[in-house]
């Protein structure tokens, strides 16, 4: 196990690009943890005097960043912001991860019936345009962060269901299966001693992948203002809010949470890539 | 002598869905109606080619599958409707070993867990009497005790295949059935893996079922074999009475048909012509007939039955049922 | 120069680059192929037989690092660029491998890719190259030809599509044919089928015949002369009979004595001990040292040199 983690950090050094989003990457969960210690201001604290004050660009030291329509500093929402984002993301991926990985494994491990009803559902799913299909789903549950954690995940949920089910069907037809039955084991045993353990590197994979999605899911999401409450310091929301004020040359309020989505979105994205790649060439050896 | 296992009338068909329908089904005879027994301290060789029902047969002796039809008898119980102590004490009996030492082994497990999952599977003995166990059972096999905490990819095939034994071995049981055991190995590494095999039969009194393509390691290591062709037994014989003498058509060809390593015989000649046929559409009546050189008109209609030729050496063949008789 | 060799191989080395280390799969080899003839190389996996049989094809990865000279026909094939390579090979050099169903395209039918050699080394096309393939069909054996050649790759047995390959691999002719464990994936009955239709052909058109295979019973029957391979050099190289009936080196003499043989009953195998090396870790000295019975003091400090006895070539210290 040492020597494949080896190999793993050994490819995935190779790749610079990945290497420098690992790191960006790294001081974003840094920032998400501590970031509301770090913030100078209540994120949430509307200052009607302080409304559209430029930041350091005109030598301000007050609000690095400036402050918003509302008076709101600028950075202490953005640091906010990067907790709220992640915060999201993890707990879709481990929403997707637990209710994926629970259906890829029933149905490809039963098969029969349950396999086919299972699967033509996720079809239907598969179907929709994902970012409708959010919509619909957290217009339905209502605002709530936790809500949109549930519409996000449940984009995903159908795809990971997929590869799981992939996986499964190829694993379960190994002779060590057949062995572990012939000497007497049960599907339990089964499932979690063999089946799980081997099919869990490409859903690894696919969940590192996810984090930028769900954040920008996340974002679309704040920005529409479904699901997500305006006045949380989302940076999907802090985008929209900030939109009207573009042409009146108050760019910062958008600017700076678009430099954040993109820069997460992008770090983790290629971060998930260069561990893809670095995970097959341990499979290729 | 009572046999151990006991094997009736054995069918096995997969359903296949037909190509140009939706609802219609073929049925695909991997196992088609076999039937011998495995007795207590013996050696049975099954040969056969590709697709001609060994592997299926290993996968309803080891009760994976519900057969189609037919039974198999231990301890007078057929094992496909033996409750579940029985069943147990039987898998507990009736151990495995795989062709391919790589997939047979869970790459994510190391050797501990690997050789002492059956122990833990049947709740025998604690973690630590377990792990004495198979320190026990890797000597025996010939490997290091330090491997204990390897993973499988770690080895070579021909260690990888001790590791499957000893997994095999270690709930005592009476009998093995080993598919193709050694046919993934390097020349060199088969042999000591052969041996092996006749050490442990030795001193642990084991029966094995050893099913091989390969004539030359059937017949080094059996004490007697079956030949099978596209799903049915048409031949069983003693070792030596097989290779010496062979009555159907279908063995003598394949005896014929392999190369002998040493370069003054010249004899290996392609004694059949033609493919083996499908098994989803096997030929009528005898369903070696397409390609038997000595077919007659009976063959293509009408199923030879086994037919005891001298003591165990039973064929199915026209040839040695009554009428035409030519021997 | 005044050899009737039609292929000759001197002092080839191939070493592959990996990121941490380098691999010399293939440490200084030197053989010979004559026309009409049969040489067997024989060694177990990771012995480096079937990347020799790359590097004369020119089918090795970009990150083989190959030496040496490969001679065919006067040329080196090792200097040539990938353009006229090209030209050779599939034309005067072919190839078959051991399993057909990875070396046939599955989204074509049989009588496309056989079409497509046609047009490739002899610049002809679509219809009027039919009969020949219909001949060619049949000259390997399958029934039916105008028909078979309209099926897909999958729609044919092992046996089938290995001679397809034997089809397209001698649709024009070649002067060598290698064979990479031909028959390991068929069938015994459908594998005696395959040796004599290679046979056949080679008698035919008068091919030299590279046989690679791990089956010393495959190589009695077809090879002339024996290459003896491990972990990427050669231990023994002579003619057949000597091989079988007089083998020098001890890897040879102890691979002769474990294989099971129909024709004689012993009760237990002689055995070589130890296990297969991997190429990057190859043992010092003579590389088979830690598994031979008849070890001298110097064979694990010292590589033997390759040394001629009665003509036949061992590199073994006992000589």
């Amino acid at each position: 196990m040492n020597s494949e983690f080896k190999q793993v950090v050994r490819v995935y050094k190779r790749n610079k690009l990945a290497v420098v989003a690992f790191f960006i990457a790294l001081i974003l969960m840094i920032l998400a943890v501590i970031g509301p210690y770090l913030a100078p201001y209540d994120p949430v604290e509307i200052n009607l005097q302080l409304r559209f004050e430029p930041g350091f660009w005109e030598g301000s030291t007050d609000h690095f960043l400036g402050t918003d329509n509302l008076g709101r500093d600028i950075f202490s929402r953005i640091l906010y912001g990067t907790g709220i984002s992640l915060k999201v993301g993890y707990a879709v991926i481990a929403i997707t991860a637990v209710i994926g990985l629970f259906i890829g494994l029933v149905s490809g491990y039963f098969g029969g019936v349950v396999d086919i009803v299972i699967m033509r559902f996720i079809d239907i799913l598969l179907a929709f345009p994902p970012l409708l299909l959010a919509l619909v789903i957290a217009a339905t549950l209502g605002t709530g962060i936790e809500k949109a954690m549930l519409a996000i995940a449940i984009i995903y949920i159908p795809s990971l269901a997929r590869i799981v089910r992939g996986s499964v069907l190829t694993v379960k037809e190994m002779p060590y299966v057949e062995a572990s039955r012939a000497m007497g084991a049960g599907n339990i045993w089964i499932i979690l001693g063999h089946v799980l353990p081997n099919v869990l590197t490409p859903v690894i994979v696919y969940l590192t992948l996810l984090l930028g999605d769900a954040i920008l899911y996340t974002a679309a999401l704040g920005f529409l203002g479904v699901g997500i409450d305006p006045t949380t310091p989302e940076w999907g929301a802090m985008l929209s809010s900030g939109k009207d004020f573009l042409i009146l040359g108050k760019w910062w309020i958008t600017v700076f949470p678009g430099i954040m989505i993109f820069l997460a979105v992008l770090s983790f994205n290629l971060f998930g890539d260069g561990l893809r790649e670095a995970v097959d060439s341990k499979l290729r050896l | 002598m009572k046999p151990l296992i006991t094997v009736s009338n054995l069918k096995m068909h997969y359903p296949i869905k037909k190509v140009d329908s939706f609802t219609k089904y073929d049925l695909l005879k991997a196992v088609d109606g076999i039937s011998f027994d495995l007795f207590e301290g013996e050696t049975l060789g099954l040969v056969g080619e590709s697709g001609c029902g060994k592997s299926t047969t290993r996968k309803l002796l080891l009760n994976v599958e519900p057969p189609t039809g037919g039974e198999v008898f231990y301890n007078d119980e057929n094992i496909f409707t033996m409750d579940r102590s029985s069943l147990k004490d039987y898998r507990r009996n009736v151990q495995t070993v795989y062709q391919d030492p790589y997939s047979s082994l869970n790459p994510k497990w190391k050797v501990l867990k690997l050789v002492s999952e059956p122990l833990i599977v049947h709740k025998i003995g604690s973690r630590k009497s377990r792990e004495v166990k198979v320190r026990e059972l890797l000597s025996l096999v010939g490997l290091r005790e330090q491997y204990i905490d390897s993973f499988a990819h770690e080895f070579s095939g021909g260690q990888r295949q001790r590791i499957c034994i000893a997994r095999a071995l270690a709930l005592d049981p009476r009998v093995i059935i080993a598919d193709e055991p050694v046919s993934a190995l390097d020349v060199s590494i088969q042999a000591q893996v052969i041996n092996l095999f006749k050490d442990l039969k030795e001193r642990l009194n084991l029966t094995y079922l050893f099913i091989s393509h390969d004539l030359n390691v059937v017949k080094h290591i059996s004490d007697r074999v079956a030949v099978m062709y596209l799903g049915k037994i048409v031949e069983t014989a003693s070792c030596d009475d097989l290779f010496d003498n062979p009555k159907h058509p279908y063995t003598k060809a394949l005896i014929k048909s392999i190369p002998v390593a040493d370069p003054e015989e010249k004899t290996a000649v392609a004694a059949l012509k033609g493919e083996i046929p499908s098994p989803i559409d096997p030929p009528p009546g005898c369903a070696f007939h397409t390609r038997c050189p000595e077919a007659m008109d009976r063959c293509r209609e009408i199923i030879p039955e086994m037919f005891s030729i001298s003591g165990d050496h039973q064929v199915s063949c026209h040839l040695y049922t009554g009428g035409n008789k030519t021997v | 120069m005044p050899d009737l060799s039609l292929l000759k191989v001197n002092n080839l080395k191939i070493e592959f680059a990996t990121d941490r280390s380098k691999i010399l799969a293939v440490d200084g080899i030197d053989i010979s192929l004559k026309r009409g003839k049969t040489l067997g190389l024989v060694g177990e996996s990771g012995c480096g037989k079937s990347v020799t049989a790359l590097a004369i094809m020119g089918l090795l990865p970009r990150h083989a690092s190959i030496s040496g000279e490969v001679f065919f026909k006067e040329r080196d094939l090792l200097k040539l660029k990938n353009k006229d390579m090209a030209k050779i090979r599939g034309n005067q050099i072919s190839m078959i491998f051991q399993e057909p169903m990875t070396s046939l395209n599955p989204v074509f039918n049989i009588e496309y890719q056989m079409a497509e050699v046609f047009k490739l080394h002899r610049g002809k096309s679509g219809k009027e190259v039919r009969p020949e393939i219909v001949d060619l069909l049949r000259t390997v054996g399958i029934p039916n030809p105008e028909r078979r050649m309209k099926d897909f790759p999958h729609q044919l047995s092992g046996g089938m599509r290995q001679r397809v390959m034997i089809a397209i691999a001698m649709a024009c002719e070649p002067d060598i044919l290698i064979a990479d464990e031909p028959t390991t994936a068929l069938d015994v009955t459908i594998q005696a089928q395959i040796l004599e239709l290679m046979n056949e052909l080679q008698r035919v058109h008068d091919t030299g015949l590279l046989m690679i295979t791990h089956d010393l019973g495959v190589i009695a029957q077809v090879a002339e002369k024996v290459v003896v391979m491990y972990a990427g050099h050669i231990m023994e190289y002579s003619g057949v009979k000597e091989i079988f009936s007089d083998p020098l080196h001890p890897y040879t003499r102890g691979l002769l004595k474990t294989i099971p043989r129909i024709s004689r009953k012993t009760k237990r195998l002689e055995e070589i001990k130890g296990t297969v090396p991997h190429m990057s870790n190859v043992p010092p000295g003579c590389r088979f040292h830690d598994r031979c019975s008849e070890r001298l003091a110097r064979c694990s400090k010292e590589t033997p040199p390759v040394s001629q006895v009665n003509g036949r070539t061992v590199r073994c210290w006992l000589y």
